[in-house]
């Protein structure tokens, strides 16, 4: 799986020139038809139904948005999912990033395996691995079950339905994300580059810092930019493990539209997330593309 | 049970479903809010039926009614940090069986399938009165076949269809007279349902919307 490959760069690999003349945009068509029909279109809609006073959807207006950008709460919900977002990523980078040097430098025999089990998670459904989180974190799961008969706690510790659990199996559940872009990337590190450092007298954390972790970034940033947008949409594992107190806009959108049928209402909490993960992505996007210098001089 | 909109074709009676083995039996609906009930209490939202009859009930308890709720939600607030679990009202039974939480509001269905997987949970009437809602079958406007339809209805809350749906692992409550009913169900004939609250879904259901986004706004960290 290679990352997106930075707007504009062309890659060295396929000689420094363009792979289509400019006249044969037609082969785009196709895809492009496609994409309009099955996803533009819908957007449109759902941006017009926003633009509705009342849940029957007959009187225009805007009293759907002034009701949600009005409410202080709605801005609280905003801030809490982007920052469930932040901290799924930080906590995979932190876990997932020095698996991948692991993975860099272990022979291939141990790569293949290291590789299956990063893939593992995917083989199952999002569904079946975020129940399996509850056994594992429950009051009388596995987490707490080892935690109490090591007499390291005396009364079991509440991890489902709190923000730290969530965080947990989150990072669990999106490490594959994280971790297959930047390995991706990794792989393809000049590891004479490595040797060079060495050599020129750096020490290992130098060479890490001032080598490795520019060179990755492509795949860091493709990875952070995954794992954000995969983890502040997990309508599932969000409601699941962490409750209907962690209020997220996930949970706002089913509501609105599956349970009160307030369709207007839900288009507008709908675009709010679409807006907010899209700010953030394209300021990733952005860091991405900025630290393809490093990789591209 | 039939008026011009459509007809009840099945029962639900809710009440108060805990584990008999972590706690003592609860009476009603205020010691779902006392110790030693609150700190294994789990509680749900007014997202379905039995959870909105369950939060009224609870409103009722303190001085509330069925177009008022705020005493639920003023006694709710007191409680909130002890409270075991709050979650989706499908995730209430799972979190039963996790040991997440001991006691919760629920239907009589979920108490006989859970305990159908050897989960320690009994139904308790709440001293209040027990809950009763029914599921009704309505004609689509417009729709072609009205004839098949009706036949269909009346093959709905016929007997044998009522026999059927009264055992596990469906465990329906029927309305039809003449289906006898099993003893896991805590009445013994269905003459006593009478006796059971009903609420007017009418005044209920305009409110439903804003009790929702209140229950998200008073229930969020």
């Amino acid at each position: 799986m290679t990352p997106p490959s930075p707007h504009g760069a062309t890659s060295p690999a396929d000689g420094g020139g363009k792979l289509f003349a400019p006249s044969e945009w037609q082969l785009t068509l196709p895809l492009a038809l496609a994409f309009a029909a099955i996803f533009l279109a819908p957007l449109l809609m759902l941006i017009g139904v926003s633009f509705f006073n009342d849940d029957k959807i007959t009187q225009p207006g805007f009293g759907q948005w002034a009701k949600f950008y009005g409410d202080p709460f709605s801005y609280k919900v905003i801030a809490d999912t982007m920052l469930l977002g932040v901290k799924t990523v930080c906590a995979t980078i932190l876990i997932g990033y020095p698996l991948a040097l692991v993975y860099l430098d272990a022979p291939q025999r141990l790569q293949k395996v290291l590789i299956f089990v990063i893939v593992m998670p995917l083989l199952l459904s999002v569904v079946v691995r975020t129940f399996a989180w509850i056994v594992v974190l429950g009051r009388e799961g596995v987490v707490n079950q080892l935690l109490l008969s090591l007499g390291i706690i005396s009364e079991p510790l509440r991890l489902l339905q709190t923000e730290l659990g969530l965080v947990i199996s989150l990072t669990q559940i999106e490490m594959p994300l994280m971790l297959l872009p930047l390995i991706s990337v990794m792989s393809r590190l000049d590891p004479n580059l490595r040797d060079a450092s060495a050599a020129l007298g750096a020490s290992r954390w130098r060479t890490l810092f001032t080598v490795i972790v520019p060179l990755s970034m492509p795949g860091l940033v493709a990875g952070c930019l995954l794992v954000f947008a995969s983890s502040t949409t997990a309508f599932i594992s969000q409601t699941v493990i962490g409750g209907v107190r962690l209020i997220y806009l996930p949970l706002l959108i089913w509501q609105q539209s599956l349970v009160v049928f307030n369709w207007p209402f839900a288009a507008v909490v709908s675009i709010a997330l679409l807006i907010s993960v899209l700010t953030v992505v394209s300021a990733l996007s952005w860091l991405g593309r900025r630290s393809g210098g490093y990789v591209h001089g | 049970m039939i008026d011009e909109w459509g007809i009840c074709v099945g029962a639900q009676v809710v009440g108060i479903g805990y584990n008999p083995k972590k706690l003592p039996k609860p009476k009603g609906w205020k010691d779902l809010l006392s110790d030693p009930w609150v700190s294994r209490l789990g509680i749900t939202g007014f997202q379905t039926t039995f959870g909105t009859v369950s939060l009224i009930e609870i409103a009722k308890a303190f001085g509330g009614s069925e177009t008022n709720v705020e005493p639920a939600f003023v006694e709710l607030k007191k409680v909130l940090p002890k409270i075991a679990a709050v979650g989706n009202p499908a995730a209430m039974a799972g979190l039963l069986q996790q040991g997440q939480c001991d006691i919760t509001y629920t239907n009589i269905q979920t108490v006989a399938i859970l305990k159908s997987r050897g989960v320690d949970i009994e139904f308790v009437k709440p001293d209040s009165g027990a809950v009763a809602f029914f599921t009704t079958m309505h004609i689509a406007k417009g729709a072609t076949d009205v004839e098949n339809a009706y036949k269909y209805f009346d093959t709905v809350v016929g007997k044998a269809v009522g026999d059927a749906l009264v055992q596990p692992p469906h465990n329906f409550i029927p309305v039809n007279k003449e289906v006898v009913l099993p003893p896991s169900l805590p009445m013994t004939n269905l003459d006593e349902m009478s006796t059971y609250v009903r609420h007017d879904w009418s005044k209920i259901n305009p409110l439903r919307a804003a009790w929702i986004e209140k229950f998200n706004k008073e229930m969020a960290k």
